[in-house]
């Protein structure tokens, strides 16, 4: 069974690679359009930015919170990053005091009790901070800002981690429900994307340092029960146990690179291998939805010609056959999604002039996700193998399909309703991406959305496949 | 000839329905027994659409059959698919050949699909290229392949295994005569030589008449008459086929039915056009169409009036005067001794081609 399994294997593959159009479209394609779109939008130098400072609208709405009786205000912190410490030039807006936490911990941040940070991010974001969030939604729909970023009243609140402390009250909203809102002008993907990726990296480091350091803590006073005295009842202990956690100054990371660290200046903001990851990101996905099409279609075109029954009255089971078919297009996806991958990974590089990790550092991570998505879009290929009765039906529904599924996806920029995109295969791969460029390796739920779908794709396309060989 | 009585094929009750996709179910194959005996050559003759393939596809196991069961070697096709599938080479109608791939890749991978792997892989390859002549060409792509040549691979593929059983369905449709001499050719190597039992389909009454050992005769998905060729024209007597070509394709119906009164010893006229190409007719068709009018080598545009008669070359000259007197131009004529087109004409009404 093996031996068969291998030559269709083989007799797929290799003719695959024999078809120039088909390799142009699997690999060149992709790899040209993000590059592409890498050049135009980020430049080809490091620190050289070809595009001007993105017009963004800040509604700090975050009522700070009390962290071991010292008040902390993440959201004024976030603040203080993408503006320097200080409202953006806009006349008319209301500068919002940056980080409220005096820390004794951390020099730079003592003296007139605000944080004055001097990152790149200011370079990056043209800021507006409003008070009223319909204004800020208005001000994007009419093209004034390019997105806008609302924190919510009880941003620090969920943001703090919860620790059982003697003697001090946390907060009890549920951290689930925490988001930073990004409206972001559909027109503008571009930007849009790095604006959402800045805030979501900026969450994420809140989120994982906080938790990290609040296991410590927890862990500290559970060992040591004088240390939860010392936490209950000593001001000046708490407020050391309070600057440990993070506030504006921690590092809002990309794949390992630092785009934004407010100590250190010397670090800019690495725009090109951000954009690369954006856009390739969702060409990968995309592409590869494209490619398993590719290779599943050979199945239709093989019943046409007549080769496929002549195969099925040979003593080969069905399950060989398909599964044949199911692993040569398997391994021309894996193949093209982990060569563009790699290509980008080495353009940023080249670019930056050092090694960009643009997919993060965990490799089990990255082989998780990208087998996950090939194993998704080659189930979605059968599905449709299955649905077509000609491979000129295959190519129309596929594109439909593809496109759709893009669209829902967030595969061309602009980001759907959440409930719609969850149905997308290429939303779930695309978010696994990004997340792995962000540095953050929480993708088990992606990689069992995507596992689910093509078990279900998988299902229904044989199904339907072998009632149209009977038919 | 081999004449061993064991069955190759033993079908019984066979039955395929279809439904359409306005829900109407379409009987193609009317429960059809029939059995092949080993080392002989089995020709089933019908017209297009007759359910010639659809039969051959259930025996074959491509098709599930809606009733019935078939055996091969005395496996069945619906219980031990594998175990009877590994005893049947198939030569489909179409060229079911990888065009990107070499004649020798092609073989390479079939034969594996046939469970061949190794030297024993690579023996039967040459071997079928020695057979098929093909080895001085064995590397080049199939893409590059004359349509003969094309057919000897996708013979070839068939016969990689040594399989009891060949089915070949229309293996000649669309090519020269050169090579439909060599493919026929070749059914006989495979008797005489190798053994084998040959289950030929074709819709030319001449291939199956050359070829068979016996043959079985469908129409509208039923066996209408199973025998060798002496048993099935003895069914029809001693009539003589006249087969008198004329330039007008639309002859008057009354010259036909005239014909049929006045002219002592005729008990069936036909008239039938030879289709342009591209009127709801290819090239390859509209060839087959000329070859089963054999010698009269009909052009395109021309009418056929079949005439079956006891005495046919006594009735021939009233004939030609009646259609004379219809002032239609006579074009060529030929007599024909009892053959399996008058037999099919005979059983059904209706000639081979229709």
């Amino acid at each position: 069974m093996w031996s068969k399994l291998g030559a269709i294997v083989w007799k797929d593959l290799y003719t695959t690679f024999r078809d120039r159009n088909l390799l142009l479209m699997m690999f060149a394609a992709p790899l040209a359009i993000s590059v592409i779109v890498g050049s135009v939008f980020g430049g080809q130098s490091t620190g050289g930015f070809s595009i001007e400072a993105i017009p963004v609208a800040v509604v700090n709405q975050d009522e700070g919170t009390d962290l071991f009786g010292q008040p902390s205000n993440f959201g004024a912190d976030f603040v203080a990053v993408v503006t320097g410490g200080e409202a953006g030039s806009n006349a008319g807006a209301e500068p919002v005091p940056a980080a409220t936490t005096p820390c004794p911990l951390l020099d730079d941040t003592v003296g007139d009790g605000s944080a004055q940070f001097s990152g790149s991010l200011t370079d990056l974001f043209q800021v507006t901070l409003l008070e009223d969030s319909e204004a800020a939604r208005t001000g994007v729909d009419d093209g004034t800002y390019t997105a806008a970023i609302i924190i919510p009243a009880d941003f620090s609140a969920q943001m703090s981690p919860d620790i059982d402390v003697p003697g001090i009250a946390q907060s009890e909203a549920d951290a689930a429900a925490t988001q930073i809102e990004v409206y972001a002008n559909a027109g503008r993907t571009i930007s849009g994307s790095i604006v959402r990726s800045v805030v979501a990296g900026y969450v994420n480091t809140l989120l994982t340092g906080n938790i990290t350091i609040g296991a410590t803590i927890s862990s500290l006073i559970d060992a040591n029960p004088a240390v939860a005295m010392l936490a209950g009842n000593n001001a000046e202990a708490n407020a050391v146990l309070g600057c440990g956690f993070i506030g504006g100054l921690g590092t809002v990371s990309l794949g390992g690179q630092s785009i934004a660290n407010p100590q250190a200046e010397e670090d800019e903001p690495n725009l090109f291998a951000l954009i690369l990851v954006t856009t390739g990101a969702a060409q990968a996905v995309l592409f590869a939805l494209f490619a398993a099409q590719g290779g599943i279609i050979s199945v239709v075109e093989e019943r046409r010609a007549g080769t496929l029954p002549r195969l099925l009255t040979t003593p080969t089971p069905r399950t060989v056959l398909i599964g044949g078919k199911f692993t040569a297009t398997l391994v021309m996806v894996i193949l093209q999604m982990s060569i563009l991958l790699l290509a980008l990974l080495v353009i940023a590089s080249v670019n930056a002039g050092e090694i960009v990790w643009l997919w993060g550092t965990n490799p089990l991570a990255l082989v998780g996700i990208v087998l996950a998505t090939s194993l998704a879009v080659c189930g979605m290929g059968i599905l449709i193998a299955g649905i077509a009765r000609t491979p000129e039906q295959v190519g129309t529904l596929g594109t439909i399909i593809n496109m759709a599924l893009g669209v829902a996806g967030g595969a061309f920029g602009f980001a759907p309703p959440i409930p719609v995109a969850y149905f997308s295969l290429i939303y779930w791969g695309v978010d696994g991406l990004n997340k792995l460029g962000q540095g953050n390796v929480d993708i088990a739920l992606n990689i069992a959305a995507l596992l689910g779908q093509a078990a279900l794709f998988f299902i229904v396309g044989i199904f339907l496949f072998n009632r149209r060989v009977e038919a | 000839m081999n004449s061993n009585h064991v069955p190759m094929v033993e079908a019984t009750g066979l039955k395929k329905v279809f439904t359409t996709r306005d829900g109407k179910r379409v009987e193609a194959v009317k429960g059809v027994d029939l059995t092949i005996r080993k080392g002989e050559i089995f020709s089933l003759l019908g017209p297009n659409g007759a359910g010639k393939t659809t039969c051959i596809s259930m025996i074959s196991g491509l098709l599930e059959p809606t009733e019935g069961d078939a055996r091969i070697g005395g496996h069945s096709i619906t219980r031990e698919p594998m175990e009877a599938k590994a005893l049947l080479g198939v030569v489909p109608q179409e060229i079911a050949l990888y065009t990107q791939l070499t004649a020798r890749q092609n073989l390479e991978f079939f034969g594996r699909m046939y469970g061949l792997g190794g030297r024993e892989l690579s023996r039967r390859v040459d071997e079928v290229l020695d057979f098929i002549d093909l080895k001085d060409r064995q590397n080049d792509r199939v893409e590059t392949f004359s349509g003969g040549m094309k057919r000897r691979v996708n013979i070839g593929v068939g016969l990689l295994h040594r399989p009891q059983l060949v089915y070949m369905d229309e293996p000649t449709v669309g090519i020269d005569p050169q090579n439909r001499r060599r493919i026929l050719d070749t059914v006989f190597r495979l008797r005489d030589e190798y053994g084998m039992t040959v289950l030929y389909t074709t819709h030319l009454m001449e291939e199956a008449q050359e070829l068979s050992d016996r043959v079985g005769i469908i129409d509208h998905g039923e066996i209408i008459a199973l025998g060798t060729q002496g048993e099935l024209t003895q069914q029809v007597g001693e009539e003589d086929r006249l087969m008198i070509g004329v330039t007008k394709p639309l002859v008057n119906p009354d010259l036909l039915e005239t014909i049929r009164q006045q002219v002592p010893d005729v008990t069936h006229v036909d008239f039938d056009t030879v289709q342009p190409a591209g009127a709801g007719q290819t090239d390859d068709e509209a060839a087959d169409a000329g070859s089963s009018s054999s010698v009269i080598a009909l052009r395109q545009g021309m009418g056929l009036i079949t005439v079956l008669a006891r005495r046919g070359r006594r009735a021939l000259p009233r004939i030609l005067n009646l259609i004379e007197q219809y002032e239609t131009e006579v074009y060529s004529v030929e007599v024909r001794e009892p053959d399996l087109e008058a037999v099919f004409l005979h059983l059904t009404g209706r000639a081979l081609r229709d």
